[in-house]
């Protein structure tokens, strides 16, 4: 449940991102979910085409901290250990997540007769 | 991660671990009345609580995410809320309970206490690694939600538009 992608549109003119509040595992989904592959993002015109997934979260950083400090208990070596392991689970859920990134990306944009089927 | 390049967050968190490292080493017997402080006051229980809440509570109502609706299915109407409700409590009970393991084991192995009496070295090596391990599970999942939820509010609403001449 809480691997979650942050799906985004590059703002055109610029190269910031405008992150979407909505979620969703394909393309063609998100066009589902949303009714049309033609989107309104803050006031301009989008095709889903243009929206991309990328991670939420750097799963490894965050394992590496939270299994030192729960291996801080057993002392120096524990911080050690704990690091290790944590980072070691970190990066399988990075893996994971970045399948879930290469799907969204990957993912063709649905025909429009298909998100009324 | 970009080949070749050092990714900022792993090294600053490498650079707390080791600053951590050195704490614990060269003061062992001030760290672990710190480490038995922290333990035996109920703060850390109510912070995984509090994060569990609202973590998922946040996530699930910021979330675009549709909930399944089907009629006359009650699980499929209330199965995101019913997601939120199990999510809440595996994060709070596994955080909270293998905190208070820890704990045990904790004051067990360095202030001569004792909460597992009859318990032999194998026995209580397993319950260190699960705890552990379910401890680990419960915080990174927590902090993940949080995470999530924070850039659910930056994020901007897209809405589908009704047809490409509008």
């Amino acid at each position: 449940m809480s691997l979650q992608l942050k799906l985004y549109v590059v703002k055109r003119g610029s190269k910031d991102k405008l992150h979407l509040t909505a979620v969703a595992p394909t393309r063609a989904e998100l066009a589902i979910q949303l009714g049309s592959p033609v989107l309104d993002i803050a006031g301009e015109r989008y095709s889903v085409k243009e929206v991309f997934a990328e991670k939420s979260t750097d799963n490894t950083s965050l394992g590496m901290l939270v299994g030192g400090f729960i291996g801080a208990l057993a002392g120096g070596v524990g911080i050690a250990a704990g690091g290790a392991v944590g980072a070691i689970l970190g990066k399988e859920k990075d893996k994971e997540e970045q399948a879930l990134v290469e799907q969204f990306n990957k993912s063709d944009v649905p025909l429009i007769g298909q998100l009324f089927l | 991660m970009s080949q070749g390049k050092l990714n900022r967050s792993r090294m600053a968190v490498f650079i707390v671990l080791a600053a951590l490292f050195v704490i614990v080493v060269e003061n062992k017997e001030d760290a672990e009345q710190i480490f038995r402080h922290i333990l035996e006051s109920n703060w850390p229980t109510y912070i995984i609580w509090f994060f569990a809440l609202f973590g998922v509570i946040a996530t699930t109502i910021y979330s675009n995410r549709p909930n399944e609706n089907g009629p006359g299915n009650i699980y499929a109407i209330f199965r995101k809320y019913g997601d939120a409700v199990f999510t809440i409590a595996t994060y709070g009970f596994s955080g909270s309970t293998s905190l208070a393991l820890l704990k045990g084991l904790y004051l067990q192995a360095f202030f001569d206490q004792s909460f597992f009496s009859g318990f032999g070295r194998f026995d209580l090596a397993s319950i260190f690694i699960i705890s552990s391990f379910l401890l680990y599970f419960s915080l990174t999942e927590t902090v993940r939600h949080n995470v999530n939820f924070l850039w659910q509010i930056e994020g901007v609403k897209a809405a589908g538009a009704k047809s490409n001449s509008e």
